[in-house]
């Protein structure tokens, strides 16, 4: 039986230099980031000269001096990217960002308790680890242990950027301590031999070009995942 | 290397839980407050405030060196919030033409579907929200995605077309453009070209 993917989670993350205090919602419909009836429901949670934070609709804005973060957990996810693009390709043009990630996680459950138990043990031999492996093994019932957390990561460098793709792989508690799966797919980009005069133009010309590819490489190790424990 | 991978907290470790609930409730109580009370009124008061912003908001246990960020959702919260689930079909739409009450569009399936042909259609103006409705006109790209949420224990099926917001057009991109376009044209072989140097 086919695994599905019950829920689902998207995030663009910049790297750079940022002032969390102009984020707001009324200066993000001044510049028709997002509509009025948007903004005018929008939940801000804090503006302060070190984190802003705020959600809009179903996208959620966290801005930190060093950190900008957007994600949301309702397809289509395009509207990230729409949103990074416009703030720091027309508006804040010259903000300095010296890399970003795309992230993609989600969360799926094996039919049954043991169908996720082997998933672990495959991606973990307990063998390596000799005595400790030999307790797990032999837990059982509510005691049995086991994998609780593994990160995967590919180094891919470019022409224009160092950067990686990382898969991490744990227990799902959102969907059931048990059954529950999350993987997360985190696509890192450093970007190279960057100049003052460079601000965000670079970051967002390879951001626009990567964002579509580096979501199907998640979905595609996502997918891989959920087709093992169906 | 700086890392922008999510960070999630796992709200078993007690250390994150508690830091994260601390979080949410300051700023419930204190920060979000129209009340004069909550603004420090003496030196000692405000240092007082300024370490209690540090460690609470900003994350950082300058006593224990460590630097915690503010926590993405806990996990009886995400089970909360609705989310796309895996079955959905999504469409890039482009507005072919607009009348008063509806608009033509031609489709092109994203992910989902094994439709590898464009396909046409016409929406009721009335389906997109009011606030976008200056941004339906000739050219402009919206999204279609048709699929399940869920939504606490339980899932519903949505459809929602979401017009795109898109950057203007720079110098860059349209030079960029232009020269992408002109190195197509200058691939093509032509066949009279073909038959007239053979």
């Amino acid at each position: 039986m086919q695994v599905e993917i019950e829920r689902s989670h998207w995030s663009i993350v910049l790297v750079g230099s940022f002032n969390p205090t102009i984020f707001n919602p009324s200066w993000l419909e001044l510049h028709d980031v997002v509509s009025k009836d948007v903004a005018a429901m929008a939940e801000t949670e804090i503006v302060h000269n070190q984190i802003s934070s705020m959600t809009l609709s179903d996208i959620r804005i966290t801005v930190e001096a060093d950190r900008f973060q957007v994600e949301t957990k309702i397809a289509p996810e395009i509207r990230l990217l729409d949103l990074v693009s416009k703030v720091f390709g027309d508006i804040l043009p010259h903000s300095k960002i010296t890399g970003f990630g795309i992230n993609k996680s989600a969360h799926f459950r094996t039919q049954t308790a043991e169908k996720r138990i082997e998933l672990g043990r495959g991606l973990a031999p307990l063998y390596i680890w000799g005595e400790f492996g030999e307790r797990i093994a032999a837990s059982e019932g509510d005691l049995v242990g086991g994998l609780m957390s593994l990160r995967l990561r590919e180094i891919k460098n470019d022409v224009e950027s160092n950067g990686h793709l990382e898969a991490r792989i744990e227990p799902s508690n959102a969907l059931d301590p048990k059954t529950g799966i999350l993987v997360s797919v985190n696509r890192h980009f450093d970007l190279k031999d960057l100049t003052e005069k460079d601000g965000a133009r670079r970051a967002m010309i390879k951001l626009d070009k990567e964002f579509v590819n580096a979501i199907a490489e998640s979905d595609k190790i996502i997918a891989h995942i959920a087709e093992m424990v169906s | 290397m700086a890392a922008t991978a999510e960070i999630q907290r796992n709200p078993s470790e007690t250390t994150d839980a508690d830091e994260f609930s601390l979080f949410q409730h300051f700023l419930a109580v204190d920060l979000n407050s129209d009340s004069d009370s909550a603004e420090p009124s003496s030196a000692d008061q405000y240092r007082g405030w300024e370490e209690l912003v540090h460690r609470k908001i900003l994350g950082v246990d300058e006593q224990n060196q460590a630097i915690y960020r503010p926590s993405p959702r806990s996990s009886s919260e995400v089970r909360k919030e609705p989310s796309s689930t895996g079955k959905l079909v999504e469409w890039e739409g482009v507005v072919e033409s607009v009348m008063s009450d509806k608009f033509d569009a031609r489709l092109t399936a994203i992910k989902g579907s094994d439709v590898d042909f464009d396909e046409f259609t016409s929406f009721e103006v009335a389906r997109v929200p009011q606030d976008d409705h200056d941004l339906i006109h000739p050219g402009a790209l919206f999204r279609l995605v048709v699929g399940y949420q869920a939504l606490g224990g339980t899932r519903q099926q949505y459809s929602r077309l979401t017009f795109r917001r898109l950057p203007a057009w720079n110098q860059n991109a349209i030079d960029e453009a232009q020269l992408k376009f002109k190195q197509i044209v200058n691939n093509i072989e032509w066949s009279d070209e073909v038959t007239s140097s053979g």
